[in-house]
């Protein structure tokens, strides 16, 4: 009797795993390259025009992260700059924030609420035992039971976490309804190709998907699922119906991969989400794995017109004046000690190595990237003003091709505790955990951090001078 | 970076792989590559598109991409 009461029990506990899912993504009801969360779709307005666009990257690093990145998104909203001799906060003209894991919580709570940001996230997120609160749900029976399922893991139970307490359920379709800057861009990483992969649109398009019903704490669980302690998020690539269009620099690209090979790389990756026969799903991991910092897709807008933004697009249509690029990096140098010693390291430390060092090298590219971006449009602005005054003084009506150009100013401001001089201070901040769970003194002190860095900078102290001229 | 001139007779937006990306008759910088030009509404222009492989150029001295009128 008693036997077969318990198979009865298992086969309840069973049937009701079986019908445990993470949520689905929805497939697109039709397609139209215009609609839902893009770039384009988020026009200028009064307080924000693109004649100043800032561009802010928060890298990854947990609640370390997250609180940095607060810090400095607080110093702009206490930054007041001119813009056509209007005041105006230096935050308003924020144009796009990228963001991964643990800047993820910051940018997506900032895009979703503005200012609100600054009465409630310390209470909701950054001063909050998160990672106590995740493990906390571990402990419960009907989330073993749930984890049975193989259409349910640890990080969709986050994701779960994420949407009731921090982000009250709201989806990319409300950042649509809002219809205002900054544009968000979560970044995860395509576990197959070990790509890129972005929260918008123009991405979702290639699944066939419609983003809008997405939540955007699964996006930002997406971002911060860390391979090992989180399983990956899994999405759903549906078949392209007939009235699917492609992009149209995919077709051009895939016969040049000599002249392109970048753009040639990523049309393929565009292409493998279309063969949904062999793909119908996707397996997210934390953005990091790709992109530590957030900035590859602002390179790719720096270096190409392809995509859903594009920096280059903006110059040659003549809008933008100036470009200010933040990179708010919460990287830590590890200390390590197996130098001293003459045994060889453990399989930890080696594992340690081989999951991190890939990532900061990664950044450091990013970072270097970034400059020579920057230094060589600014060096053939330079060389065609220097020709054309060159030229003028021998035939005074002397005309380059391609009319008068419009110089366009760059400003590269990093914000990371290498910037911190005082050597000890800047051991304390080295030190702080990757966590999801930071004592309160902590967090205000990389906020403050954070602030103080940000107006330190040089190149934050030349901006604001070039934009206080009223 | 590359640079690109498309010349039309008068001021029009340029359709460079489907999207805006800029006004004929000025330089464009644009990423090294394939790519096609094409010229916005009305289509009063010829031929219809051109495609070109964009590489080896300056901003002293673009590529040029040339449309007439029909």
């Amino acid at each position: 009797m008693r036997g077969n009461r318990s198979i009865v029990w298992l086969s309840i506990v069973l049937l009701f795993a079986g019908c445990v899912h993470y949520p689905v993504n929805p497939k697109l009801s039709h397609f139209d390259s215009k609609a839902g969360y893009r770039f384009e779709n988020l026009p200028t307005t009064a307080e924000n025009s693109d004649k100043v666009f800032v561009v802010l990257a928060f890298s990854g690093g947990g609640t370390r992260a997250a609180a940095l990145s607060y810090g400095v998104l607080k110093q702009l909203s206490d930054t007041t700059v001119y813009v056509g001799g209007k005041p105006r906060r230096l935050l308003d003209e924020v144009d796009v924030i990228s963001s991964v894991s643990g800047g993820s919580f910051t940018a997506a709570y900032y895009a979703l609420y503005g200012d609100r940001i600054f009465s409630d996230f310390e209470k909701r997120f950054l001063k909050k035992d998160i990672q106590g609160a995740l493990i906390w749900r571990l402990f419960s029976p009907i989330n073993w039971v749930r984890m049975v399922s193989s259409t349910f893991s640890r990080i969709d139970m986050a994701a779960e976490y994420y949407d009731r307490y921090i982000f009250d359920h709201y989806t990319f379709s409300d950042l649509v309804k809002k219809g205002r800057r900054p544009f968000l861009t979560i970044n995860a990483t395509d576990m197959s190709l070990g790509a890129r992969f972005e929260f918008s649109q123009d991405q979702f398009d290639w699944l066939y998907s419609d983003l809008s019903g997405v939540s955007i704490a699964r996006a930002v669980a997406a971002s911060s699922a860390f391979p090992g302690l989180l399983c990956p998020i899994t999405f759903r690539n549906y078949s392209h119906e007939s009235d699917y269009r492609e992009p149209g620099w995919v077709k051009p690209a895939l016969h040049d991969s000599t002249n392109a090979p970048v753009r040639y790389r990523k049309a393929l990756d565009i292409r493998s989400y279309g063969a949904s026969n062999d793909r119908p799903y996707i397996h997210l991991l934390d953005g990091g794995l790709s992109d530590n910092i957030g900035l590859r897709g602002t390179l790719r807008a720096l270096e190409s017109t392809d995509g859903g933004w594009s920096l280059i697009r903006l110059m040659n249509l003549e809008k933008v004046q100036k470009i200010v690029v933040v990179t708010v990096n919460a990287q830590t140098e590890s200390k390590v000690s197996w130098d001293k010693h003459k045994s060889s390291p453990c399989l930890l430390s080696v594992l340690s190595v081989v999951a991190v060092s890939p990532m900061n090298d990664y950044s450091f590219d990013s970072m270097l990237m970034l400059k020579q971006d920057v230094d060589r449009l600014t060096q053939d602005a330079k060389t065609r003003k220097d020709f054309e005054e060159l030229i003028r003084k021998q035939y005074p009506n002397a005309k380059l091709p391609g009319g008068e150009q419009q110089d366009v100013q760059f400003y590269r401001i990093n914000v990371g505790f290498d910037g911190i001089e005082n050597e000890t201070d800047r051991n304390d901040f080295e030190n702080i955990e990757t966590s999801f769970s930071l004592s309160s003194e902590n967090v205000d002190k990389l906020c403050n951090v954070g602030k103080k860095l940000l107006c330190e900078s040089a190149e934050f102290q030349r901006l604001l001078h070039d934009l206080r001229q009223k | 970076m590359e640079y690109v001139k498309v010349k039309f007779p008068e001021s029009r937006i340029v359709i460079m792989d489907g999207e805006e990306n800029g006004n004929t008759n000025r330089t464009m910088d644009v990423e090294q590559g394939t790519h096609i030009f094409k010229l916005a509404d009305p289509k009063d222009y010829k031929p219809r598109q051109r495609k070109r492989v964009i590489k080896d150029t300056t901003k002293v001295n673009p590529a040029e991409v040339i449309f007439e009128r029909k």
